[in-house]
Parts: structure tokens; sequence; C-alpha cells
């Protein structure tokens, strides 16, 4: 085996990936070769210090910066986009990793609808048109329950609008 | 029981039966319109709406004075309230729109074209309703300065 092929194949030896007969063949290598020999403890320090280490998530800007770069990167990127649109992408990804502004928008523009609603003057024929409908719809829950429930004699008008006023008291039928 | 049947016999007569217009006795003019009022709730009562409009137009065309044509108004309020009660909106229309046609005073007019709004309101047709009010506010506009 070659110091190049040993080489290449020392982070798969390390990770365990290497068929047994790879694995004997860089282990052989290994003790025969000072220089890979001091490669590969070297790659196994590094390995067993970053696993002493804590792991850290990483903030979520972090992250849709990376995205963000991965996404406009050549090298990365499938299709090269137009400036304008990729910072349009990356505005809007940053924009909604934070959460605060997409609530604190929204809250600010229902606050602002609501100021405009409340400055502005109400249309004097719709809400006369909104009060004649509250009166009228009385006059048809009224009108309702003299005709379909037998309403009371008091609301003669609302059952008959031909009958003659009723003139005898309602103590005595027989007083004009 | 009288009544009752008294009523009944008129209903069956009703297709046959016109009342004649009789001008300048009001106290006639009311009695038939005060029948023919019971009629009509009688045919929405037995559910017979394609009649309801015949019969309400008796009592319009009846030789109302001006000053009794609140009566009508307030008869076609009571009837498109009856109307709207079994959803027939296109009935409480049609008895406003013959109701109008019987009416001289702007006042009533007004009134009716109001009564017109409210059935467009019932059934969920805002810009109509709102035309229709606009309409009769316009003819009380028309009417504040002469008064």
């Amino acid at each position: 085996m070659e110091c190049r092929s040993c080489f290449d194949a020392l982070t798969a030896f390390i990770d365990q990936e290497l068929s047994p007969r790879d694995r004997q063949t860089v282990e052989d290598h290994l003790d025969r070769c000072l220089s890979c020999r001091e490669e590969y403890d070297s790659l196994l320090q590094s390995y067993e210090f970053t696993e002493k280490l804590p792991w850290i998530e990483p903030d979520s800007r972090v992250w849709a910066g990376i995205r963000s770069q991965v996404a406009v990167s050549p090298a990365y990127g499938p299709i090269e986009r137009p400036v304008t649109y990729r910072r349009l992408i990356e505005v809007l990804v940053n924009w909604l990793m934070r959460p605060w502004l997409p609530i604190s928008t929204l809250a600010g523009l229902l606050g602002l609808v609501l100021l405009v609603n409340y400055l502005e003057p109400p249309n004097p024929v719709e809400s006369e048109f909104s009060h004649f409908i509250q009166e009228r719809e009385r006059m048809y829950d009224n009108q309702r329950k003299v005709l379909f429930t037998n309403g009371q004699w008091q609301l003669r008008d609302e059952r008959n609008p031909f009958s003659q006023p009723i003139s005898f008291s309602d103590k005595n039928p027989f007083q004009e | 029981m009288l009544i009752p049947g008294l009523l009944a016999t008129l209903l069956l007569a009703s297709p046959l039966w016109t009342p004649a217009a009789p001008q300048g006795n009001w106290e006639e003019v009311r009695t038939i319109a005060e029948t023919q009022h019971e009629i009509v709730l009688l045919l929405i009562e037995k559910e017979e709406f394609d009649k309801v409009p015949q019969a309400a137009r008796e009592i319009f065309k009846l030789h109302f004075p001006e000053n009794q044509e609140h009566r009508i108004v307030k008869e076609a309020q009571i009837l498109s309230s009856a109307l709207l009660h079994h959803n027939r909106t296109d009935i409480a229309h049609q008895v406003v729109s013959d109701a109008m046609g019987c009416v001289k005073t702007p006042q009533a007019k007004a009134e009716l074209h109001k009564e017109q709004a409210f059935i467009y309101r019932r059934e969920g047709k805002n810009d109509e309703a709102l035309r229709e009010f606009e309409e009769s506010l316009k003819i009380e506009k028309q009417q504040a300065p002469q008064q």
C-alpha cells in the first residue's frame, strides 16, 4: 500500500467504515510506515479532542446565514438567479428566522388599520341605514310575534292596520 | 267559529271577488281593506304564496285618501314580515312594489323604498339595500324644503 492511499483511507479507518480486508491492509501499512503512523495519531487525537467538547447548538441566525450563503453560492446553487431575487430570498429568510419581527410587523399593520378606521368619519348614510335596519328588525320580530303567536290586542296595528282604533278602556269595554 | 267560517268563505271566493273601489267613503274602503287583509294573512298561513300578490293588490287598488296612505305602508310592512318569516322574499318584493305603484304621497313612497331595502338586506344583498335606502332619503330630502 502506498502512503497516499493510506492517507486517503485514514478517516474511513478511524470511522470503521473499511472492509476487513482494507482495514488489515491499512493496519499493516501503519505498522511499517512512521509518517503515516504519525498522521494517524494526530488525526485520532483530533477526533478524541472534538468528542470531549460540549455540543453547542448554533444560533438560528447562523444557520440562516449559512443556508442563504449556500443558496446563493454558485458552487451549490443549481441555477444562477438574478442578484435581486437572491437578495430578496436572503432578506425573507432572515426576516422569518426572527419571530419577533413578523409578529411586530403584523401588530403594527393591525394597529394602523384600526387607527384609520377610528379616524375615518362614518358615512352618514350608512349609519342611518344601519339604524333603520335595527329599528326594522325590531318591528319584524314584533310583527312575527303578533302574527304567529296570537299577539295581544294592544298590538292591533301590527295585526291589521285597517281596524278601527280600540276606544274602550281595559277596565270597561263599553266605556267610550 | 263564525268569524273563521266567514273568512274561509271569503278566502274561497277571493279569486272571483274583486271588491269595488269606493271613492269618497273612507269607512267602506277601510272595512273592505280590513277583511281583505285577513284573507291575505290566511293565504300566507296556508302557504298559498302565489295568490298573495293578487289578494294584496285588491287592498292597494282601493282608493285610499292620501292621509290614510300610512296604512298601506303598514300593510306592506306586515305582509313583508309575514312573507320573510316564510323566506319568500320574492313575493315580499312583489307586494311592496305593487304597494309602491298605488301610493301617491312621497312619504309613503319613501317608506316603501325603505321596506324594499329591508327585504334586500334580509336577502344579503347589501348594495341593492343601500341603493333603495338612498332612494328613500332622496325622496325625503326633496320633500323637506316644501314642508
